[in-house]
């Protein structure tokens, strides 16, 4: 084998090799993205996968245990399509309440209860224009000493 | 004012494009007076962006809530510190303040080549106005800076308390330095390949800006690292997120860029490769304030969602577009004048650590941009988390630690088996060793006993390096093995400076390796008088305090930590809650040794009931040492120590040392 020949095998190698590394990452560790209508209609599509599943939480459902650190509540469709029970045990979310928006992360199991082994409030900075303008009006004096342009 | 810095924002977007017009006149058509023409509507440029910049700290500074930008990112009763940095707080001002390095540093670029490169500078003056002109022109009509509210509110709604810290001071201006200092190199390369003149020159002249950007690059994502760690409280300091690896992705290809640019200026090799490399490591800085910018991919860092993606795209096509017809029309002037030799030598090396750093770039894109990818072609929405940016950048990782202990001492053009095994043994023994002692205290896992192994070897090598110059001078100059050493360092900044920064690269890997792997994490939740132990650390928790005041309700958490009986230090977590606007947030408290770090985060408290989350991150602190050592690698390879006239000198022996034609 001439030594040209040796660098394009040599690169194809690796260049392949780098390609398969990503395939089989992806294959292996990809989630769903999916609301929870969604999560419903096809749960059996996502069994042995992980889900991110976007919801709201539902008023008067979240139950909250302290002391062993245990938070039960329902996930809501946002266009109320459907229901989710979920549990997850570690800390309580910033900024975690009924009627948030909220993202549970977990293994599809097909099973009565969504076992979330992430909770995300979602991110506030999303709402901060609005917010922002809406905090500006308060804030502002009479519309009429500010009409001067 | 704020007339004043609109004026100033369209004569500068005027200026920016009759620039680019007559440069690229007068570089066609060798006018010289049209060269110098564009070059004078750069300096103006760069004024007039100067007078709107001042302008908007001014209005920041003073309060001018009139302006919506200042309402928006600022108050009363912000620190003067945070008025400033709330320049690149937001969007609009963020925009504002890339222009304003872009052309800074263009002015620099300018005042030194204003009596060398002449052939060249009036495309790099062309290409350089031309990004300018693109954020002008977003600055000018669609995100105005100085856009003014319809009332004047009494008090602004702040900047975000998650950024008032000590880190938005440094961190945003570094980064962004980073990515805008590849347009300078970037607009040389695009003038080599407009005027044909493509031997090393251009690579000659940005070769201080190059290292220079890759220095800023490294530290703006070193920096943000540690911000994510001191402050944003999850224990960790990279979480693969879309914007972290916008930062990240040129790095890597930049990196490549510095590496296999040492193959053309000695071998006259790779020159089309080098080329792509900076046309794509320009592109991912453009492509990554896209990221930050379009709200195409939800993350931590981003700005308010805005129009702007489909302008970004647009000229992101543009530069792709012109970049690569110019390359193509170029191709056959590109040839190179040698080959490669043998796949067992220096330069294969490099090759190799060429395709890996590209492949971790390319790799960390298609993660970022999966989510998107996988929408449109399939319509489901599939997201690929840390798990698989881990999972494929540590192999190649690792194999880039392996090269890095190849390359600097495997032979040029080629090696024989025979001087391979005599230029190794020792290294090899070494890493060995490395391994086995790794072993011996404890570490099965693959993946670290690999890095250690490796990190020896690595380590070895730069030290024999070092030995080995050192003790050339002695016996060649007579120099004492000290002054031999030191003049290592100035007599070949960049070769020596460049292991130094392998030696920091090195910590990094070992630092980064052993956290992520080691890392033990526990939860606990306690009442006053209770305690609880973590590794050997043992945390009695004495109850909680209330340090509310008017802008943030603060809780305190105070533990007192021992070790082996002996109390070490007292670790004060908080929880706040800010209430303009409203947002949580977390005071880590940590204490570093080189040993492990003991992190511990007040996740909630219920009355006297705290609930504590509790981290041991073994050997992080290297990672913030080799950042150190690597800031002062670059540092020694980018200083000039050497008087313009040693340097002419230097390089004309070298010139006539090198074989011409061949």
């Amino acid at each position: 084998m001439n030594r040209q020949a040796k660098f394009v095998v040599g690169i194809a190698l690796i260049v392949s090799s780098i390609g398969l590394l990503v395939y089989s990452a992806v294959d292996q560790t990809k989630m769903y993205m999916v609301t929870v209508g969604e999560y419903l209609t096809a749960a059996d599509s996502y069994a042995g996968t992980t889900v991110r599943i976007a919801g709201r939480v539902a008023e008067g459902s979240m139950e909250w245990d302290a002391g062993t650190r245990d938070l039960h509540f329902q996930l809501d469709d946002i266009e109320h399509d459907g229901v989710v029970t979920v549990h997850f045990n570690g800390l309580l979310p910033d900024m975690f309440s009924e009627g948030r928006d909220v993202i549970v992360e977990g293994p599809s199991t097909g099973g009565e209860v969504f076992e979330a082994s992430q909770v995300l409030t979602s991110c506030p900075s999303k709402y901060e224009a609005e917010r922002a303008d809406a905090a500006l009006e308060a804030n502002a004096e009479a519309p009429e000493t500010a009409a001067s342009y | 004012m704020i007339a004043i810095g609109n004026l100033a924002l369209f004569l500068a977007l005027l200026a920016s494009i009759y620039s680019v017009v007559a440069s690229v006149y007068g570089g066609l058509r060798r006018r010289r007076d049209f060269a110098a023409s564009g070059e004078h509507a750069a300096w103006a440029c760069w004024g007039a962006v100067l007078v709107a910049t001042a302008v908007m700290v001014h209005a920041l500074v003073t309060h001018d809530f009139s302006i919506k930008y200042v309402a928006s990112y600022s108050s009363t009763t912000l620190p003067l510190r945070f008025r400033v940095a709330a320049l690149w707080g937001g969007m609009e001002g963020s925009l504002l303040f890339w222009v304003v390095i872009l052309t800074s540093m263009f002015a620099v670029a300018l005042w030194q080549n204003r009596e060398r490169n002449r052939e060249l500078m009036p495309f790099v003056t062309a290409t350089v106005m031309t990004t300018t002109a693109f954020f002008l022109a977003l600055l000018a009509f669609i995100t105005p800076p100085f856009a003014q509210l319809a009332y004047i509110p009494a008090e602004g709604t702040d900047l975000n308390p998650l950024l008032q810290n000590y880190w938005m001071q440094i961190h945003p201006p570094t980064l962004y330095m980073g990515y805008v200092s590849w347009t300078i190199p970037f607009g040389f390369a695009i003038a080599a390949l407009a005027t044909g003149r493509l031997d090393d020159l251009w690579i000659r002249t940005t070769r201080r800006w190059v290292l220079a950007a890759w220095f800023f690059l490294a530290c703006g994502n070193l920096l943000g690292a540690r911000w994510a760690y001191e402050v944003l409280g999850w224990g960790g300091y990279w979480a693969w997120d879309p914007v972290e690896n916008a930062a990240f992705m040129p790095l890597m290809t930049g990196t490549a860029y510095l590496h296999s640019v040492m193959i053309q200026e000695r071998k006259d090799m790779l020159k089309v490769w080098n080329m792509s490399l900076i046309i794509l490591t320009f592109c991912l800085t453009i492509f990554g304030t896209f990221l930050t910018r379009s709200g195409v991919i939800s993350s931590v860092h981003s700005f308010t969602e805005s129009g702007l993606g489909p302008f970004f795209l647009s000229f992101l096509a543009v530069v792709i577009v012109i970049s690569v017809g110019l390359l193509i029309y170029r191709l056959k002037d590109l040839r190179p004048r040698h080959q490669l030799d043998s796949v067992l030598s220096r330069e294969s090396a490099f090759l190799f650590n060429n395709l890996l750093l590209v492949g971790i770039a390319f790799a960390t894109f298609w993660g970022t941009i999966f989510p998107v990818l996988s929408e449109w072609v399939r319509g489901v929405k599939i997201t690929v988390g840390p798990p698989f940016f881990n999972q494929v950048n540590a192999p190649l990782g690792i194999g880039l630690l392996l090269l890095m202990g190849i390359g600097p001492i495997i032979a040029w053009r080629r090696s024989t088996v025979a001087n391979l095994a005599r230029t190794f043994l020792w290294p090899t023994v070494i890493g060995v060793a490395g391994g086995v002692v790794a072993f011996a205290v404890g570490v099965r896992s693959l993946s670290p006993m690999l890095v250690i192994s490796m990190s020896a070897f690595v380590i070895y090598t730069i030290v024999w390096e070092f030995h080995r110059g050192a003790t050339a001078r002695r016996s060649m100059v007579g120099e004492s093995y000290g002054t031999a050493l030191m003049a290592l360092f100035t007599k070949n900044q960049r070769r020596y400076g460049g292991y130094v920064i392998h030696l920091g690269v090195v910590f990094m890997f070992i630092g980064v390796t052993m956290s992520s792997v080691y890392r033990v994490e526990e939860m606990y939740t306690v009442s006053p008088g209770e305690s609880f132990s973590i590794g050997d650390y043992d945390l009695a928790y004495q109850g909680v305090r209330d340090l509310s005041d008017d802008h943030v309700a603060r809780l305190a958490a105070t533990l007192v930590v021992s070790q082996n009986g002996e109390q070490i230090a007292v670790l004060e977590p908080e929880k706040r809650f800010y209430k303009r606007p409203e947002q949580p947030a977390t005071e880590v408290a940590f204490r570093s040794t080189l040993k492990d770090d003991l992190y511990v985060i007040l996740g909630s408290a219920e009355g006297e009931v705290a609930t504590f989350q509790a981290y041991i991150n073994p050997l992080v602190a290297w990672l913030w040492l080799g950042g150190i050592v690597l800031m002062i690698g670059t540092g020694i390879a980018i200083v000039p120590l050497r008087t313009v006239r040693q340097r002419e000198k230097a390089r004309e022996s070298a010139s006539a040392r090198r074989p011409q034609g061949a």
